[in-house]
């Protein structure tokens, strides 16, 4: 399954929450987070995580992985959990709007 | 660095020697590689298939960089914008706090910028308004104004028959009206009024098409020999006298001798003659046949496609037709041609020239802030020498410096334009009460957006330019020593100090002489003797509208009875009435033939007159006599001369006992044979025009002998020794009133009437008066503020000068000389621009040269004693200074 439009950042930014990453690392990180549900088009992920570190949600510094290779290593920032919680929850609210129309017929009863 | 801040910028790169953009990117691109395909060699992939899947999966690798490339340079170039933002808040921060630790300086600037920049405001204000904005009429630029040339190339008013010819014929003209101001005594409404009125030909509507707010405008029907006349009237006059627009049509009143009805009321902001109230169609009252009497002015909208030359060829040719075909008639009254003008330049022609030279005045007195400005600059640069050494010693560049010095002088401009708005908006509400009624539009202007953005721009440039120079003198070179910019240049700044001196003194001497010469003419201008004396005397237009005198024996009689009773009236000493006053402006002229018909003067003032007016305004009698009861209208026919008549016709003759007849303004020279009238006495000259007109030669005629004058007088009355003229007028207004209710009076006292008369000239004086002062106050303050500071840089110089022996009285000659060398050199520079600038004005200026010498000897002797008196006060100072102190200084 794609993402949908606009939940690339989110995405990224939790993912981010739970340890610096690289690039690859963000990507592998998502697919098995949702047991390969989602994948994260990779032509797509380095503009977005420049993109965040400009709005300074990010910092990054290149450094050496586990297996001795060269990376670029993406950190969240203060301002960026601040944002990511503001994303996580304004998408809270969206789902479960977004469930409250279309979760009557659907949705199991709980 | 003073009031440095090391800003962060969260998340962007630390410094800006980071590896390029695009190599980073690339870096990272492959580091994804090589992760990607180490995985896939973990599951077993070979290391070739493992890279080109791993490249496979990124997709177009060119695009990815070029995207994140992109997200990169967006950031930074958002992190450059808020450094400079934040290097600007930076510098208006410092400018602030820089400014606030010197309030004299900054208070000193500021007015000097506001006066500055509020007196172009304010005269900006009035040229916008009154030269540059439209006419407040629908699709003003293309009315017109049309005259008919006269013999000598002047404007005169067309013919009626020419007026019609035009009309007709002109295809490049959409519409064109005749229109006669005439002030008219309205009776009928609430109370007789007397209602600025203009009597409008068939088409004026369509040139001035305004909509009725209620009823209907004119039409052709109206426009005719035989109709009713009617009449359409402001908003404003409906309300006054008829208790509203809807009340008022339809109502009928009596005005102009006839009985008329109202059929319309425009919304009110239309008044075109300027202040008109009321519009009554013409026709009704007869159409003149001749074509060489010209009272009717012009207006005319251009047809759409037209252009105004166009249109000017076209009128020209069809007056020149009309004259060509007016074969039996004098040529001296024929036009020659036709002169077509904008309505907006014929509004306010005469007042461009005065209102140029006010706005060239202002100019000057800005130049004079701005100079005051950059020498203030400059001073205050040059004592943070030392500071700034400093600031560069810690690494500003030359260019922040320069920066830093802009922003203080911007501020203190926009702060300066802000506060000139507001000099302008107070100057502007003491304008327009003084300048009412002299200036056409004046109560139209305003502090537009135009003006704001004018004072914008106005305080920009002065900033740029007067707050440059002095940055880049304080700011050293690069190259330069830092100790030795810090203590050199002394040497330099006072020759350019000297020169900022001299062109101080040179600018407030230009409009010092400027005023002075204005002052002088209009000293001259009020000096002349009018040929009357208005002491004592109270005046009032009379107008008779009743229909009843339409006879011409009530209207005498009527007069005669009520000269006699206000004669009688306590306090009153003599009284009478005149069908025109002294300087007055308009007057009517006519032909006079003397002893033959032939015979004859051009254009005498033609008067109507009763014998007390003479004793009221102290005319006196030269020769001969005056007429009296005893010249009933069944007696032969007399009338008196002025001097000027006897000099243009008669001189080294007798004037007395010849006869007179014409004007070709009344029925007895019309008669066959015409009949005239004896001269019997001369009269002293009197200025009926204006002030600055010559008197011209006059016949006064006995009003019993000439009662078809009589309906439109003027009434003079003279208080005795012990009585304030105003208060008789409660007593004479009720001894009127009490003989017809219906009379329309204004009275004033004639002095107060011959004030209106110079008014225009008067708020040009004014103002120029103000702008000059200010100039001088300005260059006053600046030429002390330059002495100060000089004179306080050289407390050392001072000190060691006394304790070798000079005495206090030496060292304040020394300063004070050289202070005076530049203003010296101011005074003949100024002088020498006067003598250019003063031949411009030539036009404005009355009985008084441009290069009048008293002028120009007391001006220049006046502003230098001004800075004499400016550098005197420093020097004083700095001569009581202790040597001891004076040595050890700095």
């Amino acid at each position: 399954m794609d993402l949908l439009k606009g939940t690339l950042d989110v995405l990224l930014l939790k993912t981010l929450s739970w340890a610096p990453l690289h690039g690859y690392g963000v990507a592998r990180a998502i697919r098995v987070q949702t047991e390969e549900a989602l994948t994260v088009d990779e032509g797509a992920l380095y503009p977005a995580l420049r993109r965040l570190e400009g709005r300074g949600w990010l910092t990054a510094e290149w450094g050496v992985t586990d297996t001795g290779r060269e990376a670029r290593f993406y950190r969240l920032t203060e301002e960026g959990a601040a944002e990511l919680e503001r994303q996580t929850r304004s998408w809270g609210r969206y789902v479960e709007a977004m469930a409250r129309v279309l979760g009557r017929d659907s949705a199991p009863e709980v | 660095m003073p009031g440095g801040r090391r800003t962060s910028f969260h998340g962007g790169r630390p410094n800006v020697s980071e590896p390029p953009i695009d190599a980073d990117v690339r870096r990272e691109i492959h580091a994804h590689v090589r992760l990607a395909a180490d995985d896939l060699v973990a599951q077993g992939w070979t290391e070739d298939d493992a890279l080109l899947e791993a490249r496979r999966r990124l997709g177009d690798e060119r695009e990815v960089r070029r995207r994140s490339e992109r997200e990169v340079r967006r950031r930074d170039a958002r992190i450059r914008r808020t450094r400079v933002w934040e290097g600007m808040m930076q510098d208006v921060r410092y400018a602030f706090r820089s400014l606030s630790r010197s309030p004299v300086f900054t208070l000193i600037a500021l007015v000097t910028l506001a006066l500055g920049i509020g007196a172009n405001a304010t005269i900006f204000s009035v040229v916008e308004g009154i030269l540059l904005r439209p006419l407040p009429y629908p699709e003003a630029d293309r009315l017109v104004r049309i005259w008919e040339q006269n013999q000598s190339g002047g404007t005169m008013d067309f013919s009626t028959p020419s007026f019609l010819d035009v009309q007709r014929d002109a295809t490049s003209l959409e519409a064109a009206a005749a229109v006669r101001p005439a002030t008219l005594t309205v009776v009928g409404g609430s109370e007789p009024a007397r209602v600025s009125s203009a009597f409008v030909s068939h088409g004026f509507w369509d040139v001035f098409p305004v909509r009725a707010a209620e009823g209907r405008l004119t039409t052709w029907d109206d426009h005719v020999e035989g109709a009713p006349p009617v009449v359409v009237v402001g908003e404003d006059l409906a309300a006054r006298l008829f208790g509203g627009s809807a009340e008022a049509v339809g109502q009928g009143f009596e005005t102009a001798g006839v009985r008329a009805t109202i059929v319309g009321v425009v919304t009110r902001g239309f008044a075109y003659p300027a202040g008109a109230e009321l519009w009554i169609t013409r026709e009704p009252f007869g159409t003149n046949t001749s074509r060489t009497s010209h009272s009717d002015d012009v207006v005319a909208r251009l047809a759409a496609a037209a252009s105004i030359d166009a249109a000017r060829d076209e009128v020209d040719g069809i007056v020149r037709r009309g004259a060509g075909l007016a074969v039996d008639q004098d040529p001296a009254y024929l036009p020659t041609g036709s002169i077509m003008r904008s309505l907006r330049e014929a509004e306010t022609g005469d007042v461009r020239q005065p209102l140029m030279l006010l706005w060239a005045a202002a100019g000057f007195v800005l130049l004079v802030a701005c100079t005051n400005l950059a020498s203030t600059l400059l001073a205050r640069g040059t004592s943070r020498k030392r500071e700034v050494a400093v600031r560069v010693s810690l690494g500003a560049t030359r260019g922040r410096i320069v920066r830093q010095l802009l922003t203080e002088s911007g501020i203190l401009s926009l702060a300066g334009a802000v506060a000139g708005v507001g000099v302008a908006w107070l100057m502007l509400r003491v304008m327009q009460p003084l300048g009412a009624g002299s200036l056409p539009r004046l109560d139209e202007v305003q502090l537009s957006g135009t003006v704001l953005l004018f004072a914008l721009g106005v305080s920009v440039v002065t900033a740029i330019a007067f707050g440059l120079f002095p940055a880049l003198r304080v700011a050293p070179d690069r190259t330069a020593s830092v100790l030795r910019t810090a203590q050199t240049g002394g040497q330099q700044d006072m020759r350019i100090w000297n020169v900022l001196i001299s062109a101080e003194v040179a600018l407030a001497l230009v409009l010092l002489i400027g005023s002075g010469l204005m002052i002088r003419s209009f000293a001259e201008i009020t000096s002349q003797d009018p040929g009357v004396d208005a002491r004592d005397v109270v005046t009032s237009p009379a107008t008779l509208a009743g229909p009843e005198y339409g006879d011409f024996n009530l209207r005498v009689r009527f007069w005669e009875d009520q000269v006699a009773a206000l004669a009688r009236s306590p306090g009153v000493e003599a009284a009478g009435i005149m069908t025109v006053a002294p300087v007055q402006g308009f007057i009517p002229t006519g032909r006079i033939s003397i002893d033959l018909p032939e015979n004859y003067i051009d254009s005498p003032i033609y008067v109507t007159a009763s014998e007390g007016a003479f004793d009221a305004l102290d005319i006196p009698l030269l020769a001969g006599r005056m007429f009296g009861p005893e010249d009933h209208d069944d007696a032969p026919h007399v009338v008196v001369v002025n001097e000027a008549f006897v000099d243009a016709f008669s001189a080294n003759r007798d004037a007395i006992g010849r006869r007179v007849t014409g004007g070709g303004m009344d029925s007895f020279w019309n008669a066959d044979p015409p009949v005239f009238a004896e001269i019997v006495g001369v009269v002293g000259d009197v200025r009926h025009r204006s002030f600055t007109d010559d008197p011209r030669p006059a016949v006064y005629w006995n009003f019993r002998q000439r009662p078809s004058r009589m309906g439109s007088v003027v009434l003079f009355a003279e208080a005795t020794d012990a009585v304030e003229p105003i208060s008789l007028v409660p007593e004479l207004r009720s001894t009127l009133r009490t003989a017809e209710p219906d009379i329309a009076l204004a009275f004033a006292s004639l002095q107060s009437r011959f004030g209106e008369s110079v008014r225009a000239r008067t708020f040009v004086l004014v103002v120029l008066g103000l702008f000059a002062g200010l100039a001088v106050v300005l260059a006053g303050v600046g030429i002390y503020g330059v002495v100060s500071y000089t004179t306080a840089q050289r407390t050392r110089e001072v000190g060691i000068r006394m304790a070798l022996g000079a005495d206090a009285g030496g060292v304040r000659a020394l300063i004070v000389r050289q202070a005076m060398l530049p203003v010296g050199i101011g005074l003949l520079f100024g002088t020498i621009g006067s003598l250019w600038l003063t031949s411009h004005i030539e036009t404005l200026l009355f009985g008084v040269s441009p290069i009048d010498p008293l002028t120009f000897v007391v001006v220049p002797t006046v502003l230098a004693v001004i800075a004499a008196t400016a550098s005197l006060i420093p020097a004083a100072r700095s001569s009581r200074v202790s040597p001891t102190v004076a040595i050890r200084s700095d």
